[in-house]
């Protein structure tokens, strides 16, 4: 009964946030179509009808030096990517990234790619990279972050957006996308297939920047040692492959914040895996007394 | 504290509704640049607006509101009457429309060029800028015959391309993509300092051909001379041969 019944929470806790997900990747879906509409003169009333660039937090990333040293922002960034830029790095602050498992269309769909892999290769799914060549790798988003704001610092326009998978996934019918992103949209999407969120492990320049956040956030998650029973649930369900079952406080710099680990979804003992700012262990102590 | 999904989600929304929403109210919420052009900054026509400063973005309207060129007037000239809105037409689908042609382009420049002629502004237009034949005939309205006789020199006729690519068909797209390959090295209006940098110009060869100290990177070469009140067709031949030696061409 009581499995039963943690099975419900776990799976409302997941839709809740399937349902948060869905509406950001509709909303940038419908903004993208909107876009198109208005140069056609048939835009949707109300609905935005900015262009991607615009309403892209990381455009306001690889606008910071152009900013501070002339003022302006890059070609095609306006001050709502700034705008954006800082309310995500404030919820990062207090969050973690959970722009990239709540918010990001990109991210989502790789996601979504995912389930239907889980389905095909079953337990291998997301483990077929060998672990010594997976941590190199992710390192490598680290390189493509500093690639990208080096080369729009010194040619002040958004050399990123060529090859860029998120541009390419909502403006696929328009001339302005590059074969270079569709190429690689194409291949992310394949990859979703064997790895769990490929891009966002591997090359994603925004996932690099949010999550150094994971060092310092404010809510982290925490395992309480003296409840666990190293059942080893929080690293199976781990997207990012991260082993929260050794750690006391995940500070991972790929850690996502999709709470799949947590209590509330897959680890079956209660209060023992928790998004919190409080250190369970101290906690357990406490009740011991 | 502790948070759970139920605590994320409403939290997320309603810092980005609070986040946008406060910006909105205070006009920091910008999604598009402001359709101005910047202005003459010195001269007889000081303080007037610089068709120079006229953007890919700018639409049929936008140049409406700021030159008093007639949305209607511009349709015709660049044959898109057939446009359902033509004050929403904007100047970058010109590139995808008519594309490269043999002997040059039609595009955001040649609204430029239109613009400044059509009103009577200085402007001189890039070297391989050319005019649709129809904008002859709109010009004659404002120009005299002497005039026109140098515009002819630069127009083309569309009627054969329009019929070809009427909505940035295949062959308009095939166009485009062979123009952006040639962009790579080629000083247009939208080269930025860091691109002539990056491609091997040195600052001491860019501020001989300026006679100005370098912009900042990401700054356009040709928003930089209007502030300064350069006419940036002046530069742009020799800056183009200064990225051909940098890059062996010569």
């Amino acid at each position: 009964m009581a499995k039963k019944s943690k099975a419900i929470s776990a799976r409302k806790a997941a839709n809740i946030r399937l349902i948060v997900q869905i509406f950001f990747f509709a909303l940038v879906a419908l903004i993208a179509v909107n876009h198109t509409l208005e140069e056609a003169g048939k835009a949707i009333p109300i609905l935005s009808s900015a262009s991607l660039h615009a309403i892209c937090p990381f455009g306001g990333v690889v606008s910071i030096y152009q900013f501070i040293a002339a003022g302006t922002y890059v070609h095609k960034i306006h001050s709502a990517a700034f705008v954006l830029m800082w309310i995500v790095f404030a919820l990062t602050v207090f969050l973690g990234p959970v722009f990239c498992s709540w918010i990001c269309p990109l991210g989502s769909i790789q996601e979504w790619f995912g389930k239907l892999g889980k389905k095909i290769f079953k337990r291998r799914f997301n483990r077929m990279i060998p672990y010594k060549v997976d941590r190199i790798l992710r390192y490598l988003r680290y390189v493509m972050l500093g690639w990208v704001v080096y080369m729009t610092a010194v040619t002040g326009t958004l050399v990123f957006s060529d090859i860029d998978p998120y541009f390419a996934l909502f403006n696929f019918w328009r001339s302005e996308v590059a074969i270079g992103g569709v190429i690689i949209l194409a291949v992310v999407l394949v990859l979703s297939l064997i790895v769990e969120r490929p891009f966002c492990k591997y090359a994603c320049p925004y996932g690099a920047v949010l999550g150094v956040f994971n060092l310092f956030r404010i809510f982290k998650i925490r395992r309480r040692r003296s409840t666990c029973i190293d059942c080893k649930a929080c690293d199976r369900s781990c997207p990012m492959n991260i082993p929260v079952s050794t750690s006391g406080a995940v500070r991972d710099h790929q850690c996502i914040s999709c709470l799949k680990c947590t209590s509330e979804q897959v680890c079956p003992v209660e209060n023992t895996v928790e998004l919190t700012t409080i250190k369970l262990e101290a906690v357990g102590k406490k009740a011991a007394l | 504290m502790t948070l759970r999904s139920r605590h994320i989600a409403p939290i997320v929304l309603a810092v980005f509704i609070i986040g946008i929403g406060g910006t909105i109210i205070f006009n920091l919420w910008q999604t598009t640049s402001n359709k101005l052009p910047a202005t003459y900054t010195s001269g007889e026509f000081a303080g007037q607006y610089n068709p120079a400063d006229i953007r890919g973005s700018y639409s049929f309207g936008d140049i409406e509101e700021a030159f008093a060129v007639p949305a209607a007037a511009l349709a015709t000239a660049f044959g898109v009457e057939d446009s359902e809105d033509p004050a929403a037409f904007r100047c970058k689908e010109l590139e995808d429309r008519y594309g490269e042609l043999e002997n040059g382009e039609i595009g955001t420049d040649s609204v430029r060029w239109f613009v400044a002629l059509y009103t009577g502004l200085p402007y001189t237009p890039e070297e391989d800028t050319l005019l649709p034949s129809p904008a002859v005939s709109v010009l004659k309205e404002t120009m005299s015959e002497a005039e026109l006789e140098e515009v002819k020199v630069k127009t083309v006729g569309i009627s054969g391309l329009a019929a070809a690519a009427p909505d940035g068909t295949a062959a308009a797209a095939e166009q485009a993509d062979t123009h952006t390959e040639s962009e790579v090295d080629q000083v247009k209006g939208k080269t930025t300092f860091g691109e002539l940098q990056s491609w091997g110009v040195s600052k001491e060869e860019i501020e001989k051909v300026l006679g100005l100290p370098v912009g900042k990177a990401g700054i356009t070469v040709r928003d930089y001379c209007i502030e300064n009140g350069i006419e940036f067709s002046t530069v742009k031949g020799a800056l183009q041969a200064a990225v051909d030696r940098a890059l062996g061409k010569q």
